[in-house]
């Protein structure tokens, strides 16, 4: 009941955006052109930078074939600075002249929005925002390994089964929400021996978000990963190449964003508690994330160790 | 177990926070407009042209639908114009007033000249060097006091004077003017 719970409301928080869509439209075509994009593209930014986050909170995978297997909840924060929140514009529509404004809000943004004085008492609106600091994201996950120093990992979300709880049957624009992401691993330190101290590995993850025609997004991101174990804490990190985009349409207004991250950093730390595993990361990228998960793990420790524990 | 309760609880809790209830504002805009249909000989224009509040109302209504109008504002003006073709009028020079209540003729828009034989049909001539701020403001005054349903108002009255020039040619065409409103709603 407690899981069912959690799941509930995981997912419902992760619709929430989306949900969001159908009062924004007002909002939303208030924009066209440049200052449209400019408004939405923290969107873009928070969505690809959760969604490229917290995949691995180790780099050891089991060399040959042995079985090694983690399942858990993963869960993002995506921290927005102040630079995410405001950008500049300039007047459309029937304002004139056109006058270019520092300090919009962004959709992220403060909420009062910025007015323009123009000649003869006339007045030109650039909407508010949401005025949020950051922005929560949470996925379940399922890592199955190892085959030769390679493990697989899986993301895997959906609406659907929930549609009726929520009475969502009529809400097209958030009804088919579903996640789904994968990611292959492959050990690099099983080559080197005792080279090196710590354990390597280079993985790639491939992420979609979608629902409907109304949002579609993609992350992708490559990294080389490293861990090394004291005791019951695993020390990890990473440096990645992400790229991700969001398209947004409803009716008529469309988004279609490619994010600002293409370069993280990952530090983080994991606690193996016997077969629990509590991680937590920071992200350093365009767009920083904090990630942390918590999850049942077997095998993920090498042999020795284990032993030790 | 208590140890996986208690940390998915700070989770959550986490990410509560971050999803208390906001009021985005929305800010949706109409046009609306008055037409002034000119076809005189005496080069002297003098056109007027009422803006009923059932127009206003039809506009703002969908505003109202959407939430509670916290002010209203007018972002811009333009004209429209369409010439016809047996017009021979080359020049034209306008005025626009709105009347108050208490019959004060109030400036939108002043000293507005067009050479007419340079006018491209159907593009938007904006109007921000010649606003006045008696007829803008008293415009503005006029639809957020119709947004707050009191009746007030039954019609407002726009009129424009002018010339034409040559003197003495006809002169034969529509001018609308069209003003943008937009509104600050609290859904």
């Amino acid at each position: 009941m407690v899981n069912k719970r959690i799941v509930l409301l995981v997912w419902a928080l992760m619709t929430v955006f989306v949900a969001g869509a159908q009062d924004y439209e007002d909002l939303l075509s208030r924009y066209s052109g440049e200052n449209g994009n400019k408004f939405m593209q923290p969107v873009a930014d928070v969505l690809g930078a959760n969604l490229n986050s917290g995949w691995f909170h180790n780099a050891y995978l089991q060399p040959g074939i042995k079985p090694q297997f983690y399942v858990g909840l993963t869960t993002m924060f995506a921290f927005l600075p102040d630079n995410s929140k405001v950008f500049t514009a300039t007047t459309e529509g029937s304002f004139f002249p056109a006058t270019t404004v520092e300090d919009v809000p962004t959709i992220f943004g403060d909420n009062d929005g910025k007015i323009v004085e123009g000649p003869g008492s006339t007045r030109y609106y650039f909407p508010g925002g949401m005025e949020l600091n950051y922005i929560p994201f949470a996925t379940p996950q399922l890592s199955i390994g190892s085959l030769f120093g390679t493990d697989l990992s899986i993301r895997y979300a959906s609406v659907k089964p929930f549609v009726s709880s929520f009475e969502l049957e009529d809400v097209n624009v958030v009804n088919a929400l579903q996640l789904f992401g994968w990611g292959i691993r492959h050990s690099v330190s099983q080559y080197l021996g005792d080279l090196i101290p710590v354990d390597l590995t280079l993985g790639y993850y491939r992420t979609t978000l979608t629902s409907r025609d109304y949002l579609n997004v993609y992350a992708s991101l490559i990294s080389i990963q490293a861990s090394y174990r004291q005791s019951i804490f695993t020390f990890y990190g990473g440096i990645g190449i992400e790229s991700s985009g969001t398209r947004i349409e409803y009716e008529s207004v469309t988004f279609d964003l490619k994010a600002n991250n293409s370069v993280r950093a990952t530090l983080g730390a994991c606690i193996n508690a016997g077969p629990v595993k509590i991680n937590a990361e920071y992200n350093a990228s365009a767009q920083s994330t904090f990630s942390a998960g918590l999850g049942i793990g077997i095998n993920e420790l090498e042999k020795q160790e284990k032993e030790t524990w | 177990m208590k140890k996986i309760l208690i940390s998915l609880i700070v989770v959550a809790t986490l990410m509560m926070t971050a999803c208390e209830e906001k009021i985005l504002y929305l800010f949706p805009t109409f046009t609306n407009y008055v037409q002034f249909g000119i076809d005189q000989t005496t080069s002297d224009i003098y056109e007027l042209d009422t803006l009923t509040r059932e127009a206003i109302n039809d506009s703002i209504g969908e505003i109202k639908a959407n939430g509670l109008i916290e002010v209203i504002d007018i972002e811009g003006f333009y004209l429209n114009f369409h010439v016809y073709d047996d017009n021979e009028a080359q020049f034209v020079e306008v005025d626009a007033y709105l009347q108050d209540t208490l019959g004060n003729n109030l400036a939108v828009f002043e000293n507005y000249s067009l050479d007419i034989t340079a006018l491209v049909e159907g593009q938007n001539y904006p109007l921000y060097d010649y606003l006045r701020d008696d007829g803008v403001l008293e415009l503005r005054s006029v639809i957020n006091t119709l947004a707050n349903d009191m009746d007030v108002y039954d019609r407002v009255v726009v009129f424009i004077t002018g010339t034409t020039e040559p003197a003495g040619v006809r002169a034969h065409m529509d001018i609308d003017m069209h003003f943008r409103i937009n509104a600050k709603v609290k859904p």
